[in-house]
């Protein structure tokens, strides 16, 4: 409870308004547990009726409540399915290692479990994007069109960034493991590094862009932070995406299959990485560049379709489904009107 | 030897996909195009330059009739897919802002040539290509391209060095 008192605070002294999604406490509780051809069990939240179906895949350290404030408004014209990928939220834990080929399997399993038949529209978030794809690649005819939320294309950046990147994702995956640790073992859960002004918070708040959440209701909030702070299994299901996501890219690389005309429509910020937009974090000049090679990254999806297409979202963080997600539900909407056109 | 080529353009016309049948092709007189006609024969170029600075392949690939050619600086002749990959490929290289500028055209009945420059960003760096297109009014009204060559406005690095 207290956490919320501060977000409210924070909130305030931000000028920002406290914004809350109606509705958003059914991802606060589990939602239809259905299970994978691996065994994993899934959970899934499905609303709406129609065809194609949406589906959302979360970035990493995320799950379905990062669709909260997008879902609802898909689910007024089609079919709209957000899940939890296996050890996150209220799924249960899947068999190692998590690379994104284990995780479209499970999915693609999962959804034909729960009578959601293709074909789907895939909307990837961050990391999402390469479940999303490596989906495509699978399974191209149960793929109706993609939307990639400013999505990882890291294989398609230069070297050196792509090795940087990697560099820090086995640090992170250090520090990810000894709040891990803590969680398992009942401890104290170590603290993130400080910021001005605000409230202390434990690693159990890194999800997401940091919780709380400001476009969350408290009770999702709270459920979200309970989850991580008991949860092992979410730990261990993480760390070991962010293990594989070198030979997730290296398997990407590989197989770039056109998607013919499918529509894909690809949302992108100038602000990877970046949680939340402050015009005090003016970007210096290594940022703009690094930001600029991510975009000439994701341009290159375009090669993938003949009705594709590269939306900038500059006034928006990374979370352009929280920032800007009226960007999201335009460019679902595109790719659904227009996937029922002929291929 | 004119009945054969007449022959041949019957067979070819004939072969030609229905969208992009020219939409006078049966005509027995075909006229020389009046600017009207000929500044939308040009906006084809507008078209083309729009679609790429919105990064949409679709918009791009509609200013192409489907057995289009394309003919890129030092390649082979390509069709529309190829087309889409170099294009798409250009804006994945950082390409943007184009600003294309005909500079003559001439066209009768349902064909029409254009010539002109293109200007645009490659990263920081300012680019100008040369151009010459042909397009062809659909039996939809709608003209597209035909043919789409390009190159270069400065001799190669490599050339200029040789003469040195």
């Amino acid at each position: 409870m207290t956490s919320f008192v501060w977000a409210l605070v924070t909130s305030l002294l931000l000028g920002m308004q406290v914004r809350v999604a109606p509705g958003d406490d059914v991802y606060a509780r589990p939602g239809q547990i259905v299970a994978a051809a691996d065994g994993a069990r899934l959970n899934f939240y499905c609303m709406g009726s129609g065809s194609p179906a949406v589906i959302f895949e979360s970035g990493w350290e995320d799950w379905a409540p990062a669709w909260a404030v997008v879902q609802p408004k898909v689910a007024k014209w089609t079919r709209a399915c957000s899940y939890d990928r296996a050890g996150a939220g209220f799924s249960g834990a899947g068999p190692m290692p998590r690379t994104s080929v284990r995780i479209a399997r499970e999915l693609r399993s999962a959804l034909h479990n729960a009578g959601v038949v293709g074909p789907y529209i895939l909307v990837g978030h961050a990391f999402g994007g390469d479940p999303v794809r490596t989906f495509a690649d699978l399974y191209t005819q149960d793929v109706a069109g993609l939307v990639m939320v400013e999505a990882d294309a890291s294989e398609l950046e230069p070297k050196a960034m792509q090795d940087s990147e990697h560099q820090g994702e086995a640090r992170y995956v250090g520090r990810l493991r000894e709040c891990r640790d803590s969680v398992a073992a009942g401890k104290p859960l170590p603290p993130l590094p400080a910021r001005p002004g605000q409230p202390r918070r434990t690693c159990a708040q890194q999800f997401f862009r940091g919780l709380p959440e400001a476009e969350w209701s408290q009770e999702l909030n709270a459920s979200v932070l309970h989850i991580a702070q008991t949860k092992v299994a979410m730990y261990d299901a993480f760390m070991s995406e962010m293990q594989q996501m070198a030979w997730d890219e290296a398997w990407l690389l590989q197989r770039r299959r056109s998607l013919g005309r499918r529509p894909i429509r690809v949302l992108t910020t100038g602000n990877h990485g970046v949680g939340h937009l402050s015009a005090a974090d003016a970007k210096d000049s290594t940022q703009v560049e690094y930001e600029h090679q991510i975009a000439l990254a994701q341009a290159h999806w375009l090669e993938l379709s003949s009705n594709a297409k590269q939306i900038p979202v500059p006034s928006s963080s990374e979370y352009v489904q929280f920032d800007q997600p009226d960007a999201v539900v335009s460019a679902i909407r595109e790719v659904y009107d227009q996937s029922k056109e002929p291929r | 030897m004119r009945l054969a080529s007449l022959l041949a353009l019957a067979f070819l016309v004939g072969c030609a996909p229905k969208s992009d049948t020219p939409a006078a092709a049966n005509s027995a007189a075909a006229a020389t195009l009046s600017g009207a006609a000929l500044d939308s024969a040009k906006a084809v170029d507008a078209a083309w330059a729009a679609g790429m600075n919105a990064k949409d392949t679709a918009a791009v690939l509609a200013t192409y009739a489907d057995d289009a050619r394309f003919l890129p600086p030092d390649a082979p002749i390509m069709d529309k897919s190829g087309a889409h990959a170099v294009l798409a490929g250009f804006i994945a290289g950082g390409a943007s802002d184009f600003v294309l500028t005909p500079t003559a055209a001439y066209g009768v009945g349902d064909l029409a040539y254009v010539v002109g420059t293109a200007k645009f960003k490659m990263g920081a760096a300012a680019q100008t290509v040369k151009y010459t297109d042909v397009v062809r009014r659909g039996a939809d009204g709608k003209w597209r391209y035909v043919a789409d060559m390009f190159s270069g406005v400065e001799a190669p690095a490599a050339t200029a060095a040789a003469k040195k």
